[in-house]
């Protein structure tokens, strides 16, 4: 099992990898750990390095979409994690119910205002702050944006309205797997983890 | 005045476009984001920034016939200005686009201008036909594919190349903070020199110009 993390720019630091590394391992070691990144100083030594190459130039969240890549250098089953999650209990026990064959991705069942339903409204009702799949399984996903990139970028502020308006199939994760920091402030169950989803994540104490 | 009624037939196809963009959504491809996309490739800083270039280009070309390559060149507003200011068919023009839709919209939009439009990636072609080879955008394309594009000019060849400091976007990849910076940038790649460095103010962000050979 690959767990891969990707770590652009300079919103997140290596310390921020490094500590949800540390939250991950506690759950499980044995799994092989990468980090995607333009820049790997200060990583986790146990954390596998993936460059980001110079070509083609991606922002954000953007570089997570080559994880599907026939070129990205990994095998088997993956399990990415955006980095400004919190880890509450065991994140992997989910993967006995997870059908690696298929495309897993956060439900977000907070964003229940009807105008996520318009048309006119690329906004979508998914997350890509974890996700399951098998190496080589979504290429087209990528080869598809590679052919057109600009206009992609252009239409879409993310990945995930990208993988749902461009109709790629996808599962998601149990509603009670998440909590979103943000738009769930009291919930009756205990989630597996946290997603800040880039909100107030500066403000927590995880060192 | 002849600009101006000019500019209301393309604005007038435009929304015609748009109509069938609509028609199109509701019973084959919805792509509804094409409507913002030909109304932002008609804007008037779209229709200002490449005015300028038409304008200032037009001093340094000095010529009524030539080929020009336009690449990137979206729904073909640059090609239509060029078309304008150069009416003489014995200056051909090339737009190409990666986007296969940018082809079949810039027949629409600018079907009376003899321009031939194009699906393919900017450095695919033999660039070496062309007097002047020209991107407005620039701050989309990767540095690599921008020097392969300047490199494989004619020596003789004119270069015209925009660029901007509008970071903010997720699709403005190759950005320059001024006109200069960008200047330095592309002057090693020319085979002769800069003739022109510009900046033109639009508000929240600035376009800067580069012509050479």
């Amino acid at each position: 099992m690959n767990v891969i993390f990707v770590k652009w720019g300079t919103k997140y630091s290596s310390e921020d990898v490094n500590a949800l590394y540390n939250n991950l391992i506690e759950y499980n070691s044995t799994y092989s750990y990468h980090c995607y990144t333009d820049n790997p100083t200060n990583l986790n030594k146990n954390i596998n390095v993936i460059d980001i190459p110079p070509y083609p130039i991606l922002k954000k969240w953007w570089n997570k979409l080559i994880m599907f890549a026939s070129t990205f250098p990994l095998k088997g089953k993956c399990m990415f994690f955006d980095i400004d999650t919190e880890i509450i209990k065991d994140p992997f026990k989910i993967l006995e119910e997870v059908d690696f064959n298929k495309l897993t991705i956060l439900n977000t069942p907070w964003k229940n205002d009807p105008i996520y339903d318009r048309v006119t409204n690329y906004d979508v009702r998914i997350a890509s702050g974890v996700i399951t799949w098998t190496a080589g399984n979504h290429i087209q996903m990528w080869d598809n944006f590679i052919i057109n990139k600009d206009y992609f970028l252009r239409k879409y502020k993310g990945i995930d309205r990208y993988i749902v308006h461009e109709n790629y199939e996808y599962e998601t994760f149990p509603d009670t797997y998440i909590q979103s920091f943000k738009y769930q402030k009291e919930i009756d169950y205990e989630p597996a983890i946290i997603t800040y989803e880039e909100v107030d994540f500066e403000s927590r104490n995880i060192k | 005045m002849k600009r101006l009624t000019l500019k209301a037939e393309i604005l007038n196809r435009c929304l015609k476009l748009i109509e069938e963009v609509y028609d199109e959504s509701m019973y084959g491809d919805n792509d509804i984001y094409r409507i913002k996309d030909l109304i932002h490739s008609v804007d008037s800083k779209q229709w200002k920034s490449k005015q300028w270039l038409v304008d200032e280009f037009y001093k340094l070309y000095n010529h009524s016939d030539g080929s020009f390559y336009i690449g990137g060149g979206w729904y073909g507003l640059l090609s239509y200005l060029i078309r304008n200011a150069w009416p003489n068919e014995s200056l051909n023009i090339t737009s190409g686009d990666i986007d296969p839709r940018c082809e079949e919209f810039g027949w629409k939009l600018y079907h009376s201008s003899d321009i031939n439009f194009i699906t393919e990636d900017m450095v695919s072609r033999d660039l070496r036909e062309y007097s002047a080879i020209i991107s407005t955008s620039c701050e989309h394309i990767e540095p690599q594919i921008l020097e392969k594009f300047i490199k494989s000019k004619r020596k003789d060849a004119w270069i015209v190349l925009q660029n901007n400091n509008y970071y903010e976007l997720d699709e403005h990849i190759n950005c320059y903070p001024n006109a200069t910076s960008f200047a330095n940038w592309v002057e090693p790649l020319l085979k002769e020199r800069i003739y022109f460095i510009g900046t033109l103010k639009l508000g929240d962000f600035d376009r800067f110009m580069v012509i050479g050979k």
